[in-house]
């Protein structure tokens, strides 16, 4: 099984991954155009943070790592360098493997190419391990306080300090040097229907032969002692290749073996170098908030469903204003007995920017990051969905809806889909069509989802729904002058 | 040594014509080696017999039966044919054995098939006798021996460097063995061997023989023990079973859309009388579904008109009338719920060819080819098959011609179905059948064969409710949810 440094073997409460358009409803891809500008490495971060976890043990397990990367940021720079060589070493072992089956497909190999090969996987199996010796090495120097990146030196030095290790590495230096041997041995069983099926090289000592015609020339005036004679029969030459085709054979075979377990070992510990991306922007994220002076705080997990978090920053405003002080953070709170939150205000006031912070903490903290803020208790959703005012979309087949029932398609497939546990983000839902229809129809879903454990944070201009709800049944904000939300 | 029986007489005559097969599409549902056995009609014994096969083959574990001893003579067949492919000595010695070991299968599948009605039963007995258990009793210790002296000279070394060398294989541990052992320590998967089938050459061949001559000698001397053994005489069978499980094959078909098929009762007087009747030859299009029909053609009513409209089925019903009535011949089941025929002397038909007509007019070669099938039906007990026979021309001359046809018809006592847009034949005294629209089914186009007589709210609510999302669709959603 593959190691990882991000995700745990099994994860609990597999949840569904959260769509790019939540991430551009929530400018999460433009926050990030401005701490990591390799779109490479930025995109892949993006991933990551799009699958979404709810599992605790996972979140913490990345939050360890992290904090491990903060203590030693030289460590990161050495592993994400190993990792990039290891990289190229997977890439030059999977060109000598299409070039072996390319030969093979096409009927092309000779024995001398067949050797080639078996010569250049040989090497690339013996480098693959002397790299996962090399990050054992490397772990070994820092004292690691994370489970994962223990666990990856463990796993490790627990292959090389096997004594298989040693042998499959003296395997591959004999066969890096297969050129220099003078004999090509091999074993071979036939079927019961008289066909071969077994050809495969050996070692030399197992061949025992006791040539006559040597046996006769050899001429002494004095008694020897009593000669082994082995059995042997010499071969004639074959004139249909038949023997070429099988040290053919048996050589890819052999070539086949390294590759397979290089492959294997490519496969457990390749993750790492696309993982160590993670934590690589992660760090820039962390050191981006650091240098605007502005609060990071890892959160706490809540267990009764109760958020409370102080003086939370939009990281899309931090992240492109230049001035720290021209952002403006705010508190948000939701009870465990609220299931949503309606936040009202005049255009402009910042509601879109409040809704937007709270949907980018979400997401960042349930991915295993910090957050800007002063402290965080929050719970952890099983689904995130967005549902953000947009401009009619352009006409495609299939799309013959107005903007109001786009809106409709689109909340029906959350209706569908969303299960218990989930948070819902709507932004100016239901505006495009007359205001009071409009709230009555918003009222009788936003209570749907209350009555499934869904929760919601709607910005809106419906006041109707004010009246709508009962006391206490939701939660009520209001935007106050200099973007603050009472 | 006695002839073993055989399982398909094919000696009976007459022979019915290739065309009959193609004019009833029965060649797009059987092989041509099916065809072959259906052209040559069984006598009344024969059919019974046969019936009696199929009977039992109504029994899965019968067919699993005839199956496994088809697979293992075709085994026997197989051998047969790469032992006389086969050239290099040690490629015999083997080739040698397994034509022993299969040949020996095939008797003893042979035998076993005593249970499977009276056909087999007659094969069973001859591969049951005294003189063939016997030989198959020495045959199988020289099967033992020859295997056994093969085995020990089935592994070796092979050394290559100035000379090359075969020794004999002791101990050896291949590479990919060893690494293999070191992967698996390490925790990876074993590399997997890519499979070996390579055909060994001459040098090979004779290095092993000589290295192991003792061996060889003693080989050669079990083979030439059965130097005068028949190997082909059970592959003889091959083609008949095939015959019976095609046939069978064709019936599961046939069942899996529905379509019953019974054995037909063997009148003593000239008739043929059926009970939902179906053209299994449609089976060629991958039909879902198949109307059927009944059929009453007797000594008082032998012979009958079909009239009726384009794509009514006409065609369809004559070949389903056609097909069985081969079917029935040839021992095998019919596609109907019940059926009672005589076993005619011979079956005929007449459908417009496609040839280029250069020498002669359609019409010409429609008279010269109506006149040769009356010929060949003479004092024969015949069903003819006609379809737009006389279509060709225009309906004053053809249906002249038709008249003509029909009382040579009427003359010999033939039995027959003439398929016609000639609608004038309502007016002879002869039964006329139609092609009429089946009342019954109010959903498909399907067609019977008879006798004939003589087709709001606001505009937001609206959407809402739409993708059930107004107040009491998400009402009913959370009831289905339990809440």
């Amino acid at each position: 099984m593959a190691i990882s440094i991000l995700y745990l073997n099994e994860r609990k409460n597999y949840v569904k991954p959260i769509s790019d358009r939540i991430l551009y409803h929530l400018s999460l891809d433009r926050s990030f155009s401005h701490i990591c500008a390799d779109i490479k490495k930025r995109e892949y971060f993006l991933s990551v943070v799009s699958d979404l976890t709810n599992d605790q043990n996972e979140i913490l397990y990345r939050q360890a790592i992290i904090k491990d990367f903060e203590n030693n940021p030289t460590l990161l720079e050495q592993l994400i360098s190993l990792s990039t060589r290891f990289e190229e070493l997977r890439i030059t072992q999977k060109t000598a493997g299409r070039d072996e089956y390319r030969l093979n497909a096409t009927g092309t190999a000779s024995s001398a190419t067949a050797k080639n090969i078996l010569q250049a996987q040989a090497l690339c199996l013996k480098r693959a391990l002397l790299f996962i010796k090399a990050y054992g090495e490397l772990l070994e120097k820092y004292e690691l306080k994370s489970d994962g990146l223990k666990s990856l030196y463990s796993s490790c030095k627990e292959m090389y300090e096997c004594p298989d290790y040693a042998k499959l590495i003296t395997f591959c230096s004999k066969y890096e040097n297969f050129s220099a041997s003078r004999y090509w041995d091999f074993k071979f069983a036939l079927n019961d229907e008289g066909r071969i099926e077994a050809y495969e090289l050996i070692d030399h000592r197992y061949i025992h032969v006791t040539d006559p015609e040597l046996k006769k020339k050899g001429f002494s005036l004095f008694k020897k002692a009593e000669e082994v004679t082995y059995p042997c029969q010499r071969l004639a030459p074959a004139k249909d290749g038949l023997y070429e085709r099988l040290a053919v054979f048996a050589l890819s075979d052999l070539s086949g073996a390294f590759a397979k377990i290089s492959e294997q070992i490519f496969e457990k510990y390749g993750l790492i170098g696309r993982e160590l991306i993670f934590y690589d922007v992660s760090l820039k994220y962390i050191q981006a908030l650091s240098g605007k002076e502005v609060p990071v705080r890892y959160p706490i997990f809540t267990e009764d469903q109760s958020i409370k978090v102080r003086n939370l920053y939009d990281l899309y405003l931090l992240m492109s204003k230049p001035n720290t002080s021209s952002v403006i953070p705010n508190d948000f709170m939701l009870g465990k007995a609220n299931g949503g939150l309606l936040v009202f205000g005049n255009n402009g006031s910042g509601k879109t920017v409040y809704l937007r912070s709270i949907g980018t903490m979400q997401i960042l903290a349930q991915a295993g990051l910090p957050i800007p803020c002063e402290s965080a208790e929050i719970t952890l959703f099983s689904q995130l969905a967005t549902q953000f005012s947009e401009a009619e979309k352009e006409f495609c087949e299939g799309n013959d809806a107005g903007r109001f029932e786009q809106e409709v398609r689109e909340l029906a497939a959350m209706v569908d889909t969303l299960k218990e546990g989930s948070l819902v983000f709507l932004n100016e839902t239901f505006q495009s069509t007359a205001y009071a229809e409009g709230a009555e129809g918003l009222y009788h879903l936003l209570k749907h989802f209350s009555a499934f454990n869904i929760r919601w944070i709607l910005v809106s201009h419906l006041r109707q729904l004010e009246e709508m709800f009962e006391n206490n049944e939701v939660t009520i904000l209001h935007t106050a002058e200099g973007y603050k939300i009472v | 040594m006695i002839n073993a029986p055989r399982l398909l007489n094919g000696n009976s005559t007459p022979s019915l014509p290739d065309t009959l097969f193609s004019d009833l599409q029965i060649d797009k549902i059987l092989s041509p080696q099916a065809i072959a056995v259906l052209q040559h009609l069984c006598e009344p014994s024969e059919i019974m017999r046969r019936n009696e096969l199929f009977l039992l083959l109504d029994n899965s574990n019968n067919v699993a039966h005839v199956e496994n001893t088809l697979s293992v003579l075709c085994a026997t067949e197989r051998a047969l044919y790469l032992l006389k492919d086969a050239k290099i000595p040690l490629d015999i010695y083997y080739r040698q054995a397994e034509l022993f070991e299969s040949y020996l299968a095939s008797c003893e599948a042979l035998a076993s098939m005593y249970n499977i009605g009276e056909l087999f039963a007659d094969v069973a007995n001859h591969y049951s006798s005294e003189e063939s258990q016997k030989l198959r009793s020495e045959m199988e210790k020289s099967a033992h021996k020859i295997r056994s002296l093969l085995r020990e000279m089935s592994a070796g070394l092979l050394s290559f460097a100035d000379k090359n060398w075969l020794t004999p294989d002791y101990d050896a541990v291949s590479e990919i063995d060893s690494i293999s052992e070191c992967a698996k320590n390490l925790g990876f998967a074993a590399p997997a061997k890519k499979p070996q089938n390579t055909k060994i050459n001459l040098s090979l061949s004779d290095a092993v023989c000589h290295l192991y001559s003792d061996k060889v000698a003693q080989i050669e001397a079990e083979i030439a023990k059965y130097t005068d053994v028949d190997f082909y005489e059970p592959t003889s069978y091959i083609s008949e079973i095939k015959f019976f499980l095609e046939i069978y094959s064709l019936l599961q078909r046939a069942t899996h859309i529905g379509v019953p098929h019974c054995i037909a009762k063997l009148s003593q007087t000239p008739q043929y009388i059926a009970k939902e009747l179906y053209d299994v030859s449609l089976l060629a299009k991958n039909c879902e579904s198949i109307v059927p029909n009944d059929a009453d053609f007797t000594e008082n009513e032998p012979f009958c008109f079909l009239l009726g409209a384009n794509g009514g089925g006409k065609t369809t019903y004559l070949r389903a009338l056609g097909v069985n009535l081969i079917l029935f011949l040839a021992g095998c089941p019919v596609f109907a719920k019940e059926a009672d025929i005589y076993p005619f002397d011979i079956v005929l038909s007449h459908f417009p060819r496609d040839e280029r007509f250069d020498n002669t007019g359609r019409l010409d070669e429609e008279r010269k080819r109506t006149e040769e099938m009356l010929n060949t039906a003479q004092n024969k007990v015949a069903f003819l098959f006609f379809n737009e026979t006389f279509s060709g021309t225009d309906d004053k001359r053809g249906f002249d011609l038709l008249i003509d046809a029909t009382k040579k018809i009427e003359a010999d006592c033939h039995f027959g179905l003439y398929v016609t847009h000639f609608h004038e034949v309502m007016s002879l005294d002869y039964p006329v059948l139609s092609a009429e629209v089946d009342s019954s089914d109010a959903n498909k186009r399907t067609f019977r064969i008879v006798r004939s007589k003589g087709s709001a709210s606001s505009y937001a609510a609206d959407i809402l409710k739409k993708y059930r999302l107004d107040k009491d669709s998400l009402a009913a959603r959370r009831c289905g949810h339990g809440n």
